[in-house]
């Protein structure tokens, strides 16, 4: 038993040890919590190669956790700003609340949000306006749907994704107003048989186009419309977050992108001590922060009606005479 | 419409019923292995890197390799298992649940290793379904029936060889009797442990094809979480099921048609003002209705979960 009690101490010695690790200050430092795996190839790998290019391009010294609960959220960024990171991140406007809670300890560090409207001090966050590119697809598909019907697959209905949700209705909408919109949710961000039964099912009744926010799942809505396409039904899938045209090349009209640039933006605010505290509206007119990327290979596909019509509804953004609608949150 | 609902429902139900009646064999001989969520997500991968491997050298072949590996990976980690629950004689829980825990940081870290952290939504070569001939042709039935991949023939033609198996030859019913009385089967001749590691093995390897399933047949993909609970639902349709293969075979059909209708309904526009959590819910409790109200009370194994030992 007293050996056990030895070795015991001795790992927990040692993980002590571990923790006490890049407590070194003057270095820029960053670090990133996402609310799940970033493996995802969508929302929580686009926050990961955001925090690389800040570890490449501005040199500082980055870290990533996943944060998934409530009690983690604050314990994390706790945790960081013990440590001396300059800049703390929480990947989605979940963590709201928790900046709010830990800001006042840590008058020194700077936390932000990707989505969200909390600002205080040293609080703010970095909104995409993904919705403006969401609009954008739903025009598209509003003006090339054969059945009037398209569709939604989201991952869960929250705030994010409704507010996308909503852009790429109104979108469909503005060119045509009788348009149907199915929308269908998985439940979670990983069941990707789910998904790919979700976008079977809206294909089975009617639906010919199809825009996923549902992350890692989203890839099911893919495989979907790949093996409708093959039984001949004229049927196209859009990416979300990322470029996702690759993944499906010949399913995947465009995709509505978010620039990992965003990330090292903001960094680099923080770091030459340009930050301030505020809601950071970051879209198409921010340096294409935001952008709608055709996939290169299906290009053709779409009538010059319909990209010129996308490409004057742009102009307006860019011009900020058009607000794409989003849901506050 | 309703063909379209009913071919959902077999597809759906074809990976739950696969380690479902592995998993009725497994508790049928007193083990309980509740690791099946970790077994089929390791196994998930596996084979999907199997096939991922192998796929530029012969894409024909690469999905049978796939599903090779995936089997053979989901015994492997089931002779985890089996060391201890019935070579250590530990808890059964407490191991199933470190199995699900061991599978899915093992795989995440895999994944990561070989991937590179983001994930790249690679694609594998998979399962192309196979018409059987003149039978996919009957309208209606054809479609629901013959018109799948072969996993899913073989699967349902596990059902009655399994219940042939466990009701009606020598060894089958060794299976039962060391699940209801070890210590009389033992005095019998038969090899209690070694039946049991044996169902284990076979248990694991059920559970490795119904996670090959997931990324071989069902979609091209891998993504660390996606088997999504399908392990636990499984072990409920255990239950459901009664430790009976038909059984067992029913409440997953069930589960999954209950599934398969309310995607449906999801996708309906005009049906958009019900909460979407209500459509992912119904199901679980539409099951449970139906089979506490038709199929009455279960009686489990006497000897479940017991570590056997001889005196």
């Amino acid at each position: 038993m007293q050996k056990h009690t030895g070795v015991i101490c001795g790992m927990l010695i040692f993980l002590i040890a571990l923790t006490s690790w890049g407590d070194a200050a003057g270095e820029f430092k960053v670090a990133l919590l996402t609310p799940g795996s970033i493996s995802d190839a969508g929302w929580n790998a686009l926050a990961y190669d955001g925090l690389k290019l800040i570890e490449t391009e501005l040199g500082a010294e980055v870290s990533h956790v996943e944060s998934r609960t409530p009690s983690e959220w604050e314990e994390h960024f706790r945790f960081y700003a013990e440590k001396g990171f300059n800049l703390v991140i929480g990947h989605g406007f979940e963590y709201q609340e928790a900046a709010k809670a830990v800001s006042p300890d840590f008058p020194n560090a700077v936390f932000v949000t990707t989505s969200g409207s909390t600002v205080l001090k040293n609080v703010a966050s970095i909104v995409f306006e993904l919705e403006e590119a969401t609009y954008l697809l739903g025009i598209i598909s509003g003006m090339m749907t054969q059945t009037g019907k398209i569709g939604l697959v989201g991952g869960m209905n929250i705030p994010p994704i409704k507010s996308t949700f909503l852009a790429f209705e109104e979108g469909a909408k503005s060119v045509n107003p009788d348009i149907k919109i199915s929308r269908s949710y998985v439940g979670d961000w990983e069941n990707i048989s789910k998904a790919k039964e979700l976008a079977l099912s809206q294909i089975a009744e009617g639906t010919d186009f199809i825009f996923h926010n549902a992350d890692a799942a989203g890839q099911g809505v893919f495989h979907a419309v790949e093996e409708s396409r093959k039984a001949g039904k004229d049927i196209y899938a859009y990416g979300s977050n990322r470029n996702q045209n690759h993944i499906a090349p010949d399913a995947i009209l465009a995709s509505a992108v978010i620039d990992t640039k965003v990330f090292v933006h903001v960094a680099n605010l923080v770091k030459t001590g340009k930050f301030e505290p505020k809601v950071m509206l970051l879209g198409m007119a921010e340096d294409e922060m935001v952008k709608l990327v055709y996939n290169p290979k299906l290009k053709d596909r779409v009538p010059k009606a319909v990209t010129d019509k996308v490409e004057e509804t742009r102009q307006m953004i860019l011009a900020g005479s058009f607000k794409a609608p989003r849901v506050k949150f | 419409m309703v063909q379209d609902i009913f071919e959902a429902a077999v597809r759906q139900a074809t990976p739950l019923l696969i380690v479902a009646l592995g998993e009725v064999i497994v508790q049928r001989s007193g083990v309980i292995n509740i690791g099946l969520e970790g077994l089929m997500i390791f196994s998930a991968f596996i084979g999907w890197l199997g096939s991922y491997a192998i796929q530029s050298a012969s894409p024909a072949l690469a999905p049978w390799a796939g599903i090779l590996f995936a089997g053979a990976s989901g015994v492997l980690l089931a002779a985890f298992f089996g060391f201890f629950a019935l070579r250590l004689k530990t808890d059964q829980i407490v191991t199933g649940t470190g199995i699900n825990l061991l599978a899915f940081g093992l795989v995440e870290v895999l994944y990561r290793r070989i991937f590179g952290a983001t994930g790249r939504s690679l694609k594998v070569a998979i399962f192309e379904p196979l018409h059987i001939p003149v039978l996919s042709d009957i309208p209606f039935l054809g479609g629901i029936l013959f018109q799948h991949n072969i996993l899913v023939y073989g699967a349902f033609l596990a059902v009655p060889a399994a219940y042939f198996y466990l009701f009606h030859t020598y060894p089958g019913l060794s299976i039962q009797a060391c699940g209801e009385h070890p210590r009389a089967a033992d005095a019998a001749g038969v090899s209690v442990t070694r039946l049991q590691a044996k169902c284990v093995l076979f248990g694991g390897f059920m559970a490795g094809i119904a996670g090959g399933y997931l990324s071989l047949v069902d979609v091209p993909y891998f993504s660390p979480e996606m088997t999504a609970g399908r392990g636990f639902i499984a072990l409920a349709i255990v239950v459901f099921g009664k430790w009976h293969p038909v059984k067992a075979c029913g409440a997953a059909l069930l589960f999954s048609l209950c599934n398969a209708v309310l995607n449906r309904f999801q996708a309906i526009p005009d049906l958009g003002f019900i909460p979407y959590q209500f459509f992912l819910m119904l199901p679980y409790i539409l099951t449970l209705l139906v089979l506490t109200g038709f199929v009455g009370q279960a009686k489990q194994p006497a000897a479940l979960a017991v570590p056997y030992e001889r005196e």
